[in-house]
């Protein structure tokens, strides 16, 4: 008999003692996750560089393969989160976002240079699909209360980076525009 | 003893006043000034995609234009704020059902084995449809993950929830019933 075909009820108990196995396992120290956190009287922005190491486990998990796990270790992950703390709708388009290292820009690795990527690489769409997913939106308007977040990937360097994230309120965008610039953020280490 | 009296007939009142104000403040907080739960979102409205999907255990299920309520729910194992919101909508789950509202939940983008693994430590009765390609996910164009969009008789997508929500507390299930207790709109 295939695994496709034992019955449902008799894999939940399997899995159910599974999952009270893993969970009573200590969890890998988050040591390499530090947050960098700005809050204005519209939104909270949130940074988290993510090491090598914890990109290949998240994406391993997935399912992606060893080759697609090397492309993706070899950059620089952070994780943007944004929460609009508003009663307004707060406008984003991700190009608006600037990166800079000591001084110079730095262009970050877009949706379509992913998609060649992973074409080259045979990977299924599902994990495409899910790829995309856990990217940060290119474009959004941040409705009262909504929070979204997704992954910023930039080129690994040892030099920390600058951001300055912009949005926009106002109707479709065209009041204030709200800056906030970062301090140095590393890529994370392993 | 009439004093006495009078003393224990106004703590409860006492504690009833706190008690509605609690659950005023508390509704006060959940529902903003359009009369929707926090994160409830009105939608101009649109056609809901029509889809054919199987569930774990090779079932397959389609949507329909026309029905009744239909609650449809995206999600993935990954993602934090969908972990956070399955035991509640487990909870709401059949609540739902008395109400009459369909409930269509679907995964984007994974294998049979990991929401198998998945549904089992956090929802274990939670079913879910598999989009294993994420066509359907990206036809629904959510804004995120989790996503909830709310199709009405008609086939039409009216509301949308941002992220994940406590579908089993009362602004919500009150919200969600009043959705098929009154006439469908023109």
């Amino acid at each position: 008999m295939s695994r496709c075909q034992v019955s449902s009820t008799l894999r939940l108990a399997g899995l159910l003692l599974c999952a009270a196995l893993v969970t009573a396992l200590p969890r890998p120290s988050a040591a390499a996750s530090r947050a960098y956190e700005y809050k204005n009287a519209w939104l909270t922005l949130r940074l988290i560089p993510r090491s090598p190491a914890q990109i290949r486990a998240f994406y391993e998990a997935r399912g992606f393969p060893p080759a697609a796990l090397d492309q993706l270790a070899a950059t620089c992950f952070i994780t943007a989160s944004v929460h609009n703390r508003s009663r307004r709708v707060i406008w984003h388009r991700l190009d608006d976002w600037r990166f800079r290292r000591d001084g110079r820009p730095v262009k970050r690795y877009r949706r379509d240079w992913w998609r060649e990527r992973w074409q080259a690489l045979g990977i299924r769409p599902g994990l495409r699909a899910t790829f995309r997913w856990t990217l940060f939106p290119e474009a959004l308007d941040f409705r009262p209360d909504e929070g979204e977040g997704g992954n910023l990937i930039l080129p690994r360097a040892a030099a920390p980076l600058r951001i300055e994230a912009v949005f926009h309120t106002g109707p479709n965008g065209t009041g204030e525009t709200l800056r906030i610039t970062t301090e140095a953020i590393p890529c994370a280490e392993d | 003893m009439r004093r006495g009296l009078r003393k224990t007939g106004r703590v409860p009142l006492v504690v009833m006043l706190a008690a509605m104000l609690a659950t005023a403040l508390l509704w006060a907080a959940a529902a903003p000034a359009d009369g929707l739960p926090r994160g409830i979102m009105a939608v101009d409205p649109r056609p809901a995609p029509l889809f054919e999907l199987a569930d774990m255990d090779g079932e397959r299920y389609r949507l329909r234009r026309e029905g009744g309520w239909r609650f449809v729910h995206f999600w993935a194992s990954w993602c934090g704020p969908c972990r956070r919101e399955m035991p509640a909508l487990a909870r709401a789950l059949p609540k739902l059902a008395d109400m009459g509202i369909e409930v269509v939940i679907i995964n984007t983008g994974e294998n049979e084995d990991t929401v198998f693994e998945f549904l089992a430590a956090v929802a274990p009765h939670l079913p879910s449809l598999l989009d294993t390609d994420g066509s359907v996910t990206e036809a629904w164009r959510p804004r995120g993950l989790p996503a909830t969009f709310l199709v009405d008789p008609r086939g039409d997508i009216r509301y949308l929830a941002l992220g994940g929500r406590p579908w089993d507390s009362a602004p919500y299930l009150a919200f969600l019933r009043g959705l098929t207790t009154k006439p469908p709109a023109e």
